[in-house]
């Protein structure tokens, strides 16, 4: 016991605890002021001036130890107010060259609205592009949010970004029409990287894709899209924000069509024109999609054809188990063929759904979904019987439009209408109807229909007026009732 | 149960889970293997430790650090880690200045790492969004800097 004891005395700490009651932070054992002084830094790096530049403020001790503390310098940040002089570059070096060894987060934007396109500019992104490119061995996650010329001006990086896990890419235009060019040439900077999540805008990049899992493209060439796809193997997610025909040849692309990125999960597409849409579905097919979000970039600017759209799910057969998809962007009632497609879907939403016009038809999407004997023949998905039930598992389902919503379809959402007699009962455990309209003329829910839903008592429901993200709106069924109760004592 | 003496004398019956949190008891039960000897903690008093064994009581059935809060690979994950969450950690690092250092060295010594984590967090916590002048009055530093030092940190200062 006496050599355990002996064990136990401590090593380089204070020998009495309490009898300081005075104690001194600068007393503490470097390490842990090290540790102390580490999550300060990383507490919030947004903080201006920058945590560890405060810490050096503080005292000789404290700025000692910061200086010496690795994990403060791991994060560097370069605002557009740091990067128009050279001092800054000087600063960033000392700063990486505290990092020791460590990973690095660089995160580096050089330009804002008040900052002009100057030969100074883009003479400070080259050094500090340089500075940056030393420890490119270490690089971590890398953000840069830069003019489009600068990156295009970037070399080789000269020590392989090994490390590399996250990298950002904003390509600034003074005109976005620039970009918009056949064939556009590819960064070569990054060409030997192998980044696992990519964000890039505005810009053509050559990488190693086969280990990118999370992809994240805006403004971009739907032949681009089609090069990466052709590579990109581990691609599980991916939001693809206007894609468009950018007039580039996409010929030898075609022949490799179906292109198949087998991996990809979760794809959330906008396209800026029809004939990218048209390509992108023609070409792509993604058999393990199990999540798709497919719409315009600008709500009402293009139309999109469900042929397409039926063309690539047909060719990736997937198992879709959500779907998120703006009505207003099809032809009238043309939903109604995507339906047979759908036998796996859990979550659908529709946005901006219905029929505005004020037609009172019983041809609708709504309609195939509670009942399909309803629609006119001619109307019907060509695969129909009429023992099938479409979209049973649905579990979800949410719909926003300015149209008024056919509150008669709802009882048969949830348990549709089959003609031979036996009951289905679709797995739905949360409908959200939100109806954008003058809260003048609110078409209110008829008094049967309110009656049946509250039969369906495991069934969320939220049937809302002018609902949005900060206000809860008009609760619509609780509007309904109190209306069919006035109605009544009239 | 294992019995652990403070520095003050004062003897604790202590569950051999909660116990065995401190990594330096653990390795001494193993040493000493099966034994009702008690073991002394010679740095830490009693005032000190009844905070410590409220922690380890409160946390015992926490899961172990994983090894990916070691090093720094992921700032977010360091902002995340850098977050006191629980409300029940907070109220217990409520406390004076004096105390919460004497917590921080015991769990040094008593090699409790998530202990000396949290409150390190909590003493990073003091200082966050403060200024230097705050920082200074906060833990009674002296500006120690020369005219030369002062204005190398004024230049650092005016740049971020």
């Amino acid at each position: 016991m006496a050599e355990l004891n002996s064990q136990l005395q401590p090593i380089g700490i204070q020998p009495c605890l309490e009898q300081s009651r005075s104690f001194l932070f600068n007393s503490l054992p470097v390490e842990i002021a090290s540790i102390i002084f580490s999550y300060h830094a990383h507490s919030d790096a947004s903080w201006r001036p920058h945590p560890s530049l405060t810490l050096g403020k503080i005292c000789r001790t404290w700025r000692q130890i910061a200086w010496a503390t690795s994990s403060l310098w791991t994060r560097l940040i370069i605002r557009p107010r740091h990067a128009t002089s050279l001092t800054h570059v000087e600063l960033a070096e000392e700063w990486l060259s505290r990092s020791g060894t460590l990973p690095l987060s660089i995160e580096y934007s050089s330009y804002s609205d008040e900052s002009d396109f100057d030969d100074d500019l883009e003479e400070v992104c080259e050094r500090m592009f340089e500075v940056l490119s030393r420890c490119s061995n270490r690089w971590h996650t890398v953000t840069l949010e830069l003019p489009s010329y600068s990156l295009e001006e970037f070399e080789i990086l000269p020590h392989p970004p090994s490390m590399l896990h996250h990298l950002s890419l904003k390509g600034i235009w003074e005109e976005h029409e620039d970009f918009r060019q056949p064939d556009y040439p590819r960064i070569p900077a990054f060409s030997e990287t192998s980044p696992k999540v990519v964000e890039i805008s505005c810009v053509n990049v050559s990488l190693n894709w086969t280990s990118v899992t999370d992809l994240s493209l805006d403004l971009v060439d739907v032949a681009e899209v089609l090069f990466i796809f052709r590579t990109a193997s581990s691609l599980s997610k991916c939001v693809l924000e206007e894609v468009s025909d950018h007039l580039s040849d996409i010929s030898a692309l075609m022949k490799h069509a179906p292109i198949i990125c087998p991996a990809l999960k979760s794809l959330s597409v906008s396209f800026g024109d029809s004939e990218s849409s048209e390509y992108f579905c023609n070409a792509i097919s993604l058999p393990a999609l199990q999540h798709l979000s497919y719409g315009s970039h600008d709500v009402g600017a293009i139309e999109l054809f469900v042929d397409d759209l039926l063309f690539f799910l047909t060719q990736s057969s997937c198992a879709l188990e959500s779907l998120v998809i703006n009505e207003s962007e099809f032809i009238q009632g043309s939903l109604i063929r995507l339906a047979p497609l759908l036998h796996y879907l859990k979550e659908l939403c529709i946005e901006d759904g219905g029929d505005d016009k004020g037609n009172n038809s019983t041809n609708t999407f709504y309609h195939l979904l509670a009942d399909p004997s309803q629609l006119a023949t001619h109307f019907l998905p060509l695969s129909f019987s009429t023992t099938r039930v479409f979209l049973p598992s649905l579990e979800k389902f949410k719909w926003e439009g300015r149209a008024p919503y056919p509150w008669d379809t709802i009882p048969g959402l949830l348990e549709p209408v089959v003609s031979n007699g036996l009951a289905h009962r679709r797995p739905l455990t949360s409908v959200k109807i939100n109806c954008k309209s003058n809260p003048k003329h609110i078409q209110y829910i008829p008094t049967d229909i309110t009656r049946r839903l509250t039969e369906f008592n495991d069934v969320k429901f939220e049937l809302t007026l002018n609902s949005s993200s900060y206000e809860g709106g008009t609760d619509l069924f609780m509007a309904s009732l109190e209306r069919s109760k006035e109605d009544c004592e009239i | 149960m294992v019995i652990l003496i403070t520095s003050d004398n004062v003897k604790y019956v202590v569950e051999k889970d909660v116990a065995e949190l401190s990594v330096l008891v653990k390795n001494m039960l193993e040493d000493i293997g099966p034994s009702d000897e008690p073991i002394p903690l010679h740095n830490v008093t009693s005032t000190v430790f009844n905070k410590v064994l409220e922690y380890c009581i409160y946390h015992r059935n926490d899961p172990p650090p994983s090894d990916d809060d070691e090093g720094c690979a992921s700032p977010l994950h360091k902002y995340l880690a850098s977050h006191i969450c629980s409300e029940w950690d907070q109220r217990f690092f409520d406390v004076d200045q004096a105390l919460l250092f004497d917590i921080i060295l015991a769990a040094n010594y008593l090699d409790i790492k998530t202990l000396l984590d949290d409150a390190c967090k909590a003493v990073a916590h003091l200082i966050q969004g403060k200024s230097t002048e705050e920082i200074r009055g906060i833990f009674n530093i002296v500006n120690d800097f020369t005219p030369e030092e002062e204005a190398r940190v004024k230049k650092e200062n005016v740049s971020s």
